[in-house]
């Protein structure tokens, strides 16, 4: 230890002097509060003795153990992948010309207050696709490689010979080649046809290989027709996808699209073999309108990456001015000796980067057992008590609408607790450092 | 020219050549992908705040780059002329100022008498500064809110002030003890061989010497009052 300076009588004169002010503040606002809460926390609402029954509520109460299990999921999640983020940004940008630019983009959420970050994260994660930027990317990207159909919902007219299971429509009864099969359908979404679309017509009559059919919307708007006939300005439904499968078979013997009058043929039929014609569900999917981010089961997901978007940022810090501390003469030495950038990376950087990792670790895991800003935020109503943690449930026992101080301060008691292996560590730290 | 410098400089084959390219090509493609992404929600803000809230309830912002029509100032001027979008502005500086102001003066006080004056006990105090780094605010709420309550600041200016000064004071003691310790001891024992007193050596030694280092720490830390205080 570094001993130096006047050790006259003055001396804790002077020292008290100095810390006065601090010790004053932090006693009044921090260290009397810690007891006080202590206290508190062993009487009920009204502020009689009830000798621990708020910490067997704590444990038993389904609300407050829910926002106990978020926090451990929240520890057990966030600070790994953080500083996962961090070690790897910080060492891939150390390789790049614009690093100085990719870490001040990475940092930058950090200036950023945790209130705007949970507003600007929960209109990225906005249900709606035209509105939240990661719906916008899920249903592009789904109807690049699953299109949406065309008449989703349709049903078959009650009364016709074909039936709909599993999302397809099928004929009812078998139908050899040769045959006609229409599918009058009904419940098509308003809004589909239009003024002067096409007409659905009768298909021409099958030959001895063929099954032909006509699929049309069997409805007229402003009433009229006849049910199960064509005619009367009935909309085709068109580019239909439809299928011969032979009877106890689900592998189509023939496929035909249908055309602008709701026309199909099947050709290459054995004239022997009875087939179900089927439309395949594809015709009918509903469409896709994103993932509920915000629902209850991924609003955890979200509100931890909005985290990690905003403390990777610090990691990286952290981890870049580790990076600078260690010794270099090491890695280039590995590299001559012919290893491999991944085994220079967890061989060397990694070991000698570990005290600065436990530093970041110790840190992160501080911070997440205190998230409170973000919880508040992102979840709405439905949402909220999924996402639930102790320091929001704190909140909300004492002050937000259950003002029950004695269980608030039970909560605020078991969140210090928590930290406690924290602040041990730290204080070892400091000592093994004198 | 530059067939000349490639066969001079790199002494790997092609294909050794064509790897390390890749290998650095993936290095940029992941790290500009990653740039993006962190970027997006930033982005995305700042244009919303160019948009009216009809586009905005209707449309994603990325449509505006498509239809730079929709782009206008309508929000900012609202926001200048809104007495309570500046009245909330200047709480914030009226919090944050101080905030900062009291934090730094205490902070670097604890800090000097922390590792400059020999005194009983010290390392007992830097300990529990120590401990209280990572105590949750939480666990001041009811207590404080009473206390404030008593002394009739509760939910005003000065009781916000204070409370984060509060929390914000042991991690800038440790700051600042950590800082000044790197101040050379030959200047402080020179100025105590002249007789300096310790508040002449702090505030003509050993802050003037310690001070850049404490306003970077703090301008980098200056959203956090803002930051928590508003949900609070």
């Amino acid at each position: 230890m570094r001993r130096r300076g006047s050790s006259s009588n003055s001396a804790g004169k002077f020292a008290m002097a100095f810390l006065a002010p601090a010790i004053v503040l932090l006693g009044a606002l921090v260290v009397y509060p810690i007891f006080y809460t202590a206290i508190r926390s062993l009487f009920d609402a009204r502020g009689s003795f009830n000798a621990g029954a708020n910490y067997v509520d704590m444990f038993t109460q389904a609300d407050t153990l829910g926002a106990i299990l978020h926090n451990i999921i929240w520890v057990l999640v966030a600070p790994i992948v953080c500083t996962v983020l961090g070690l790897v940004f910080a060492v891939l940008s150390e390789r790049v010309k614009w690093k100085t630019a990719f870490k001040l983009i990475v940092f930058m959420p950090m200036a950023i207050s945790m209130l705007a970050a949970g507003v600007i994260f929960r209109s990225v994660f906005q249900e709606n696709p035209k509105v939240g930027v990661a719906n916008a990317i899920a249903v592009t990207v789904h109807d690049a490689f699953a299109p949406s159909s065309s008449y989703p919902g349709a049903q078959p007219r009650p009364n016709a010979d074909i039936v709909k299971t599993d999302g397809a429509v099928r004929s009812k009864s078998a139908v050899q080649a040769g045959e006609t099969v229409d599918f009058p359908l009904v419940a098509i979404q308003a809004g589909t046809f239009e003024k002067g679309d096409p007409v659905a017509t009768k298909a021409p009559a099958a030959k001895a290989t063929q099954i032909t059919g006509t699929v049309w919307s069997d409805f007229v708007l402003g009433g009229g027709g006849t049910p199960n006939q064509l005619g009367d300005g009935k909309n085709s439904l068109i580019r239909v996808t439809v299928e011969a499968l032979p009877a106890g078979s689900t592998k189509a013997a023939a496929t035909a699209l249908t055309d602008d009058h709701g026309r199909f043929t099947l050709s290459g039929l054995d004239p022997g073999t009875s087939y179900t014609v089927e439309l395949p569900s594809s015709n009918f999917r509903e469409p896709f309108n994103g993932v509920p981010w915000l629902g209850p089961q991924l609003i955890n997901v979200v509100v931890i990456l909005s985290y990690v978007w905003i403390w990777a940022g610090f990691c990286m810090v952290m981890v870049g001015s580790g990076l600078t501390a260690i010794d270099r003469s090491l890695l280039e030495a590995a590299r001559t000796d012919g290893a491999n950038e991944w085994q220079v990376f967890s061989r060397i950087t990694v070991p000698q980067l570990a005290p600065v990792l436990v530093v970041i670790l110790v840190t992160l895991i501080i911070n997440v057992l205190k998230i409170f800003d973000l919880v508040y935020v992102i979840p709405p109503g439905t949402s909220k008590p999924a996402a639930n943690v102790i320091a929001v449930q704190m909140w909300n026992v004492s002050f937000g609408g259950g003002n029950d101080q004695g269980l608030g301060s039970a909560l605020s008691i078991f969140l210090l607790v928590l930290v406690l292996p924290a602040i041990i560590l730290n204080v070892r730290r400091f000592r093994s450092q004198r | 020219m530059t067939i000349d410098t490639g066969s001079v400089k790199a002494p790997r084959t092609l294909a050794q050549r064509i790897l390390g390219f890749l290998g650095h090509g993936v290095v940029h493609v992941v790290l500009i992908i990653v740039a993006v992404i962190w970027l997006v929600p930033t982005v995305g803000l700042l244009v919303s705040s160019f948009r009216t809230s009809t586009d905005s309830a209707g449309s994603g912002w990325w449509t505006a780059f498509l239809k730079p029509a929709q782009l206008t100032f309508e929000n900012y001027a609202s926001l200048v002329s809104d007495t309570a979008a500046l009245g909330a502005l200047g709480n914030s500086l009226l919090i944050t100022l101080p905030t900062t102001i009291l934090v730094v003066v205490i902070g670097s006080l604890a800090g000097y008498a922390l590792s400059w004056i020999e005194f009983r006990g010290r390392d007992w105090v830097l300990i529990g500064i120590i401990v209280l780094l990572a105590v949750p605010l939480q666990v001041a709420f009811i207590p404080v809110a009473g206390l404030f309550r008593s002394l009739g600041i509760f939910g005003s200016v000065i009781g916000v002030v204070l409370f984060h000064t509060a929390f914000g004071l042991p991690f800038a003691v440790f700051l600042m003890r950590n800082f000044f310790g790197q101040v050379p001891a030959e200047l402080l024992e020179a100025s105590r061989l002249d007789g300096a007193s310790e508040w002449r050596i702090f505030t003509r030694v050993v802050l003037p010497l310690g001070l850049p280092a404490v306003a970077s720490s703090r301008s980098s830390s200056s959203s956090g009052p803002g930051t928590t205080c508003s949900s609070r």
